[in-house]
């Protein structure tokens, strides 16, 4: 599958979490997602003992990037980052506004990142136009949720991205949004 | 609906037996929990660090955002001290998460949901408070595979110790 498409499913999925806590309620969000963990998680292991997971198969080739550790990696890291979020973020609007950074600023980067041609000069992977996208795009989804400090956290967090820290995007977003909030 | 108090007011025989022994043993789960991995994961040293960066930030954590326990049954004693993030969920997903991929791991998951299950049954924890545990002993895991994948070459190649 295209990493467009794959980006697509990421904006899906941050758009199900966050109106999963605005219209259902943030303890059915937060033992949704801890299903979802666990779910993934096993069928990850099931998958790296051997077993093969039927309908869940053409899925994982559908939407799984390649070069990853495990199985349905990149859900279950998506999932954990919106846990902590909602969990560690001092208010409920700020963990829904670091998903939705997460969500839409991560995917837009990504989508027009890679048509970008200028390196940002600290990592060769990302571009200028990748990092713009993200802090827009984050800014406008969050908006709604904490105003227009959105754009403040958006940008900052884009810069965070940027770099490579060697963990998962879907780690680090939520965790560096709930540190630059605290701090 | 809430959640904590609707898992808290719930009252079984069993399972309130299995939680009080899971509240008054869980060091004892945690060593053993501990020596199987060390014989049966192959991320042995990410679980060490993780549990050590666990016992280092759980405290913090617990000072900084000073959330207190419920105390909604008589199930157990009450615990007047910060409550987020439960230690026992941090702990329990930290062995979670290293043990994924190996067939340990169908033994850790349960374990480790039922733990975090029992603090809210006995009314010890909320919810929120478990499931910032679970993301945490994740993270830490993670983290700490991280900056040993970064860490063991450069000191292999600086001491040619390890």
């Amino acid at each position: 599958m295209k990493e467009e498409h794959r980006q697509l499913a990421h904006v899906a999925a941050g758009l199900a979490v966050i109106l999963l806590v605005v219209f259902i309620g943030k303890q059915e969000a937060l033992l949704a997602l801890i299903a979802l963990i666990s779910a993934g998680m096993l069928f990850g292991t099931l998958k790296l003992l051997g077993f093969t997971l039927g309908p869940l198969e053409h899925l994982l080739e559908q939407f799984e990037r390649k070069k990853t550790l495990m199985p349905f990696q990149g859900a279950i890291m998506f999932a954990v980052g919106s846990l902590f979020a909602l969990t560690f973020a001092p208010t409920l609007s700020f963990g829904v506004a670091a998903i939705a950074i997460l969500a839409f600023g991560d995917g837009f980067a990504t989508y027009f990142g890679i048509k970008g041609t200028t390196k940002v000069h600290w990592n060769p992977r990302k571009t200028w136009r990748g990092l713009f996208a993200f802090a827009i795009a984050g800014g406008l989804a969050a908006a709604p949720f904490i105003g227009l400090a959105a754009f403040g956290y958006s940008t900052v967090l884009a810069f965070v991205e940027s770099v490579d820290v060697g963990v998962d995007d879907n780690l680090v977003i939520p965790v560096a949004a709930v540190v630059v909030k605290l701090i | 609906m809430d959640f904590t108090f609707a898992i808290a007011g719930f009252n079984d025989g069993a399972l309130t037996a299995a939680s009080v022994f899971v509240d008054k043993y869980w060091p004892l789960c945690l060593i053993l929990m501990f020596v199987a991995a060390m014989f049966l994961t192959k991320r042995r040293l990410a679980l060490v660090l993780a549990l050590l960066l666990a016992l280092a930030i759980l405290p913090l954590a617990r000072g900084y955002y000073g959330v207190p326990r419920p105390c909604l049954t008589e199930k157990t004693n009450c615990i007047f001290e910060p409550g987020f993030p439960s230690a026992h969920a941090t702990t329990a997903f930290v062995f979670v998460a290293a043990s994924v991929g190996t067939p340990l791991f169908l033994f850790f998951l349960p374990i480790g949901l039922f733990a975090a299950f029992s603090r809210v049954y006995l009314g010890v924890h909320s919810l929120e408070q478990i499931a910032g545990g679970i993301a945490l002993g994740i993270i830490l895991f993670v983290v700490s595979e991280v900056i040993l994948k970064k860490a063991l070459p450069l000191l292999r190649k600086d001491t040619g110790l390890v």
